[in-house]
């Protein structure tokens, strides 16, 4: 009986790691990929690479004409950070008032708002920018982070669900304390909806990190490159590719997003909330 | 929460969004028209001027582009022009939001769709600077009408490129076959073909199944005297067609060309997933510019020839221009723009330092400026351009209207025969009916 268990238990493990690997194959690919010369990348058949090479490395980093590769990333860096910080303010703000403040027209800005989501990019990308580019705004970092300050419905809508989830007594009890609505959304509502903020906070950070057309349409100037426009500067579908240099900065790019994941992982398992009801 | 009422408020409210918007997409166009004058006579009272130039490539296009950009730049004072620069995924997408936008740069690099961009008026007329400022005479008369609509010329040529069968020298000796001759014919092509594969073994073959390739049937019609298309017909029958497949079935059959599913999983037109590189396939169809992609991802030796000659002599296509530089129709300086368009193509330093990066130059003397210097995959390239300009017959080509569906049309074909789906001959009158439409459709145009 124990023996069997322990025997299931085994192969669960075996099976689950397999699949892991499997899928992590890319990723095993690539790594090899940086590390070996432009000629064995697409050549050779095995992962470990006969002649190590951190040539792609160096190069990719240092090889632009007039710029370093880690300008590029404290841009992304920045970025991100903005827009992290943007989209959290403002998605919890405009949340926290559908869920929980009665205001005239409620529903109907609330159905506005979802009606966005539906609403696809492409059909608002080249007013966007002709507003943008009357504000004079075009090649700089602005058209990137206001829109993050006027919150994003998706996760306007996230975080109402999960506020909805809070109890209202818990309001109540703070306002016999005496908070008024700031107190009320700062001090009580959310620390308890930590783990949708976090969610909202990881989104918007892997998902800036890794936009491609937004910072393409807007920057111009390689100064203000980010990483994802660096990448592309190795890339010439039309011609020739500096493959080596494009695979060694993809594995330093996945880096970030990694860590911010990893910090992140333990907030999504918090129930921040049930804890709050059960004190 | 969501009734009738509220679904039709949030499309009311979204309607009028949007037409808010283009009406202020017509405001910025009115305005940047009517801010040009203006700014047109400070730049003539030699004040500074700045200028934007957007071109797609590898960062070894960067850095030479630069290069020159600064070279300009010293000897125009005053003159600063700023590179946009970027790989060619969404560099389009990027260039069409920029003219919608009215915002795009004064120097654009463009490919083959240079008309697309004349009919939206988005390009300058240069007809007024050649002579003066722009000198085009030394090039060949077919690259200055390549970019010539209706009497105007509103790009220069950067760089000239031509089909061309790419083949890796490599295992031509590892099998102990010769090396494709410059008149070498389809028989010649069959042999080596065929020894290839037999004598390299399972898992090598001679040559990619190129019976869906546009280039090698216009060039296989040319050589038995036929056209693919002139002055709005197709030039070629059933027959023609009939036997174009049939060489390739029966190559297929011996295992002499790629079979039909590691063809589609391996395509040639992709650097990364070709054969030729891993030395599988010794021969496949290619831009001969491409050699540089190639050669640097393999240890073998690669070499460019002609398609192969038929009973009407060599069907090569002359060299055709790969990349123009234009302008956008909103510049404020349009004869310093001119000014650096001769500078990439006419003059020596700044060739020098372009080298072929955009394809052959264009200009005679730039070409023997740099065949001084050239390494030896420039050299292939150079006198490949050469000998197809030497063999070439003198006709003008005339590219098919729909280009892009006319391709479709020939891979889905090819494919439906190598895969054994349909019969030759049912197969070829599809096409033809397909064609047939497509034409109409070009004429309606």
């Amino acid at each position: 009986m124990v023996i069997n268990r322990q025997f299931k238990s085994v192969l669960f493990h075996v099976i689950v790691l397999g699949c892991g690997l499997l899928m992590l194959y890319p990723v095993f690919w690539l790594l090899s990929a940086s590390v070996k010369p432009t000629t064995e990348i697409f050549t050779s058949q095995g992962l470990w690479p006969s002649n190590f090479t951190l040539d792609h490395y160096s190069e990719g980093w240092f090889g632009l004409r007039n710029i370093q590769f880690g300008r590029f990333f404290l841009n992304s860096i920045l970025l991100c950070l903005v827009a992290v910080f943007g989209t959290v303010l403002s998605s919890s703000m405009a949340a926290f008032s559908f869920a929980r403040i009665d205001f005239p027209l409620k529903n109907i800005l609330f159905a506005l708002m979802l009606g966005t989501i539906m609403l696809p990019g492409h059909v608002t990308l080249i007013p966007q920018y002709i507003m943008f580019h009357k504000l004079g705004w075009v090649d700089s970092y602005l058209p990137l982070m206001t829109p993050k300050f006027v919150g994003d419905a998706f996760f306007v809508f996230l975080i109402v669900q999960f506020i909805r989830g809070i109890p209202k007594e818990l309001d109540e009890s703070a306002k016999i304390d005496g908070c008024g609505w700031f107190t009320l959304y700062f001090r009580i509502i959310m620390p308890l909806s930590l783990p949708a903020l976090m969610t909202a906070a990881i989104f918007t950070f892997m998902g800036t990190w890794d936009d491609f057309f937004g910072q393409l349409i807007y920057l111009s100037d390689i100064k203000k490159f980010t990483v994802p426009l660096g990448l592309r500067l190795f890339l010439d579908s039309s011609g020739s590719s500096n493959w080596g240099a494009v695979f060694a900065m993809s594995v330093l790019s996945i880096v970030p997003s990694l860590v911010i994941f990893f910090i992140g992982q333990k907030y999504f398992t918090q129930g921040i909330a049930t804890t709050g009801l059960k004190g | 929460m969501f009734n009738k009422k509220t679904i039709t408020m949030v499309l009311l409210a979204s309607m009028t969004m949007l037409a808010a918007c283009s009406k202020s997409a017509d405001n910025t166009n009115k305005e940047s028209a009517a801010s040009q004058p203006a700014a047109t006579s400070s730049a003539a009272s030699g004040k500074k001027v700045e200028l934007r130039m957007s071109w797609w490539g590898s960062d070894e296009r960067h850095e030479r582009t630069q290069k020159v950009i600064e070279l300009f730049e010293q000897k125009n004072p005053g003159v600063t022009i700023t590179g946009e620069y970027s790989g060619f995924d969404g560099y389009m997408d990027k260039l069409n939001t920029q003219i919608a936008a009215g915002n795009a740069p004064d120097l654009i690099q463009m490919g083959g769709n240079i008309k697309e961009y004349v009919d939206k008026k988005a390009l300058l007329d240069l007809t007024p600077y050649v002579g003066n400022v722009l000198h085009v005479d030394d090039f060949n008369g077919g690259l200055v009408k390549a970019a010539t609509f209706e009497d105007k010329l509103y790009g220069v040529t950067l760089g000239v490129s031509s089909s061309s069968l790419l083949y890796n020298a490599s295992m031509f000796e590892k099998a102990g076959v010769p090396l494709p001759a410059d008149n070498w014919t389809y028989d010649d092509f069959k042999t080596s073909v065929l020894q290839i594969a037999q004598k390299l073994g399972k898992g090598n073959y001679g040559s990619y199944d190129l019976s869906s390739d546009a280039a090698s049937l216009a060039s296989y019609l040319g050589s038995i005297g036929k056209e693919v298309y002139r002055d709005g017909e197709r030039h070629f029958d059933n027959q023609d067609l009939i036997n174009w497949f049939a060489m390739w079935d029966e190559l297929r059959k011996a295992g002499a060309i790629v079979p039909a599913d590691v063809q589609v999983a391996n395509p040639p037109t992709a650097v990364d997933k070709s054969l030729i590189v891993k030395g599988q396939v010794a021969i496949q169809s290619a831009s001969a510019s491409q050699i540089f992609g190639f050669q640097e991802l393999t240890q073998d030796k690669l070499g460019l020839t002609v398609y192969p000659n038929g009973p009407a002599g060599s069907g090569m296509v002359p060299p055709i221009s790969g990349q123009f530089i234009t302008s956008y129709s909103g510049t404020e300086h349009p004869e310093i723009v001119a000014k650096f368009m001769d500078f990439m193509v006419n003059d020596p330093e700044a060739g020098v330092i372009l080298g072929s990066t955009r394809g052959v130059p264009p200009s005679g003397k730039i070409r023997d400026a740099l065949a001084a210097q050239s390494t030896p995959v420039d050299k292939v390239l150079f006198d490949f351009i050469s000998l197809v300009s030497d063999t070439a017959p003198p006709v003008v080509f005339q590219q098919f209207p729909l280009d892009n569906e006319y391709i479709k049309l020939l891979q889905l074909t090819s494919e439906k025969i190598a895969f054994g789906a349909k019969p030759i001959d049912s197969s070829v009158e599809e096409f033809m009916k397909e064609m047939d439409k497509l034409l109409l459709k070009a004429k309606a145009q």
